[in-house]
């Protein structure tokens, strides 16, 4: 998967990237205007990662560019305001979705696979992880091909884990994942600490491993190693 | 008062004082005028008797008949020789009553005879001349007022037009529309003066409005960027391999701590933003399939802290504000009953047509609940939320002019909004 970042901060370009590769991407950077509209009239790209505040040219202009030449490419836009108008013309140029700074890494990796996923039309749109298989369309999981009756919520805290696979989660960003912006993280741990334990017992008693490891403090691991 | 009036008094008040004084000085003057004539007439008359006096027999002038403007009495001698002028009171039988009359009295001698001898003139009395100078003077006063009102009032209303249109532009000036004014100008050069010096004003105003609304957004970005840049330090730093239960604490609650930061910055922008109206598009918002979409959105929450919901929508409750501040509103005002409920607890929601009431079982707080609508205040002190959220809901409600009232009875919260007045 090549995916394309393109932000002027250079501290914030160097952890999307870093973060980005240990997920497993080729990721290639552009700092500015100038160079983003180089490499993407040059190279073809699974996904972009735009910020629309560029030095030199506003990141929109980019993702017009880009659906003109690759428009299967899937586009996240990135913006330091949380402005419902970039918002809205973002997504209507092509944008698949939109992150407001400060973001989390889970939360933009999350974003990304989920961006991938609907763009790839020939391939599978289940994502499995051992004997755990979901289908986002569907909303449906299968532990071993048997049914495993999960809320809404569960599930999105589910393919969360899963995308976010072997990282340590906070619980900030779970809650930040689950209900958005308008709800105090901090009040809502108690919320979050339900919702987990009601998704792990459903997956063990329908026979899965137990892959969630409470990282004490901080938060939770979805992982297969030990 | 109005101006126009305030004029009408003071050129009243100035006109009855001008009026007062004419007429009293009118009234002495015609007295003078009309004493003058009297007795120049009389001293004229005088001359006249005396000469009919000396052509005439003298024992023609000891019968002659006391007549009411001529008297000769013999006397023995001259007592004065000096003229007296005085006024006297003589009845007369045809109109039954008494007539004013001026006299000069007089002692002579005529052809070796004395006389006393007084010539008179009757007179206008004094009341009957001031009453007469009175009426006149005060229906000349009411035809000057009224002429002078009705000319004031039509001049006036023609001067000051341009006034009331300049008024009428500064009073529907909206600032965060960011449109300079333009005021026309009148041949009046006060007035041009005051839309000259309005519209240098509202120029500066709106070049300070923006320097505010562009410092805003670029504080927001500026703290923003590095805010994400230390979360996503952080978040990498704690993926690094082999850390330590007490490394990972530390790294928990520095990122704990920056989350929290940002979305305080996040609602202090939101609140600058609401306090600056820069949210003036407007859409139709029904409050009730608003309030169904997030109690869905928060389905799973509710059940897990079993609260009980009553929704008594009566009406259907359509509000005119910007889509964005309409979702932070019912969100904030939803969520608050969600999150500071009991386990178990409830929550009713009655709407009708104008207006929203959330009751929902909570502790009991005690202390000024008004109080919570200001920033930073929050009903339960070790909480860890930012005490943010009333005060938005109180912004935005101020901003639409809805009424906003909250109230703790019996351990039930109870907020209440009312879009209409």
């Amino acid at each position: 998967m090549k995916v394309l970042v393109i932000e002027d901060e250079k501290e914030l370009l160097n952890s999307i990237s870093t973060y980005l590769k240990m997920e497993g991407y080729i990721v290639e950077e552009a700092r500015d205007y100038q160079e983003g509209s180089e490499k993407i009239n040059l190279y073809e790209y699974d996904c972009i990662l735009a910020d629309i505040g560029l030095p030199d040219g506003n990141g929109l202009r980019l993702v017009e560019l880009l659906k003109s030449k690759q428009s299967n490419t899937g586009v996240m836009v990135i913006s330091a305001r949380n402005s419902i108008e970039d918002k809205i013309t973002g997504l209507d140029i092509g944008a698949d979705d939109y992150l407001t700074k400060p973001f989390n890494l889970s939360e933009l990796n999350a974003r990304i696979r989920s961006i991938l996923r609907r763009r790839k039309f020939d391939g599978k749109k289940e994502i499995e992880f051992h004997e755990i298989r979901t289908n986002p369309e569907t909303l449906q999981v299968f532990v071993n091909d048997k049914i495993v009756l999960l809320t809404k919520k569960e599930f999105d805290l589910l393919i969360y884990f899963i995308a976010n696979k072997n990282k340590v989660l906070t619980k900030e960003s779970i809650v930040e994942h689950l209900w958005g912006d308008y709800i105090d993280s901090a009040d809502s741990f108690d919320f979050i600490y339900a919702h987990v334990s009601n998704m792990r017992k459903k997956l063990v008693e329908h026979g899965a491993t137990d892959y969630l490891h409470t990282v004490y403090g901080v938060g939770y691991k979805f992982t297969d190693h030990d | 008062m109005k101006l126009l009036n305030k004029t009408n008094i003071f050129f009243l008040g100035v006109s009855l004082i001008i009026f007062s004084l004419g007429g009293i000085l009118f009234y002495l003057l015609f007295q003078i005028t009309i004493d003058n004539g009297i007795n120049a007439k009389l001293h004229e008359r005088k001359e006249y008797n005396l000469k009919q006096i000396v052509r005439s027999d003298s024992m023609m002038l000891l019968f002659q008949k006391y007549t009411d403007v001529l008297s000769i009495k013999p006397v023995d001698k001259i007592i004065s020789e000096k003229e007296n002028l005085s006024d006297t009171l003589i009845y007369d039988s045809v109109d039954n009553q008494f007539i004013q009359y001026r006299q000069l009295s007089f002692f002579k001698q005529v052809n070796g005879h004395n006389y006393f001898i007084q010539v008179r003139r009757a007179i206008l009395d004094h009341t009957s001349l001031l009453k007469d100078v009175f009426i006149l003077e005060g229906l000349l006063f009411l035809a000057f007022i009224t002429v002078l009102t009705i000319v004031n009032n039509q001049v006036s209303k023609k001067l000051w037009t341009p006034f009331y249109f300049i008024l009428d532009k500064i009073n529907n000036y909206k600032i965060e529309l960011a449109q300079n004014l333009s005021l026309p100008r009148s041949s009046i050069n006060e007035f041009n003066e005051l839309a000259i010096a309005i519209e240098k004003m509202s120029t500066k105003i709106n070049d300070e409005f923006n320097i505010l609304k562009e410092f805003t957004e670029n504080a927001s970005h500026e703290i923003q960027t590095p805010l994400a840049i230390i979360k996503n330090k952080l978040e990498i730093l704690l993926q690094a391999p082999g850390l330590s239960k007490d490394q990972m604490d530390l790294i928990s609650s520095a990122s704990a701590a920056t989350n929290r930061l940002s979305k305080l910055n996040e609602a202090l922008i939101i609140l600058s933003k609401i306090e600056n109206r820069q949210f003036h598009e407007v859409e139709d918002i029904s409050v009730n399939s608003n309030i169904d979409r997030i109690l869905l959105s928060m389905e799973e929450l509710i059940k897990i802290k079993s609260i009980s919901i009553e929704r008594h929508f009566h009406e259907a409750l359509h509000i005119k504000m910007h889509p964005y501040l309409a979702e932070i509103l019912l969100e904030n005002l939803v969520i608050n009953s969600i999150k500071h409920n009991t386990t178990p607890g409830s929550i009713s929601i009655t709407t009708d047509s104008e207006t929203l009431e959330i009751v929902n079982s909570g502790n009991h707080s005690s202390g000024n609940v008004e109080k919570l609508f200001q920033r930073f205040v929050k009903s339960n002190p070790k909480s860890q939320s930012l005490g943010l959220g009333l005060s938005i809901v109180k912004a935005i409600c101020d901003t639409y002019s809805f009424n906003v009232k909250y109230a703790i009875e019996n351990g039930y919260h109870k907020i209440r909004i009312t879009f209409r007045k």
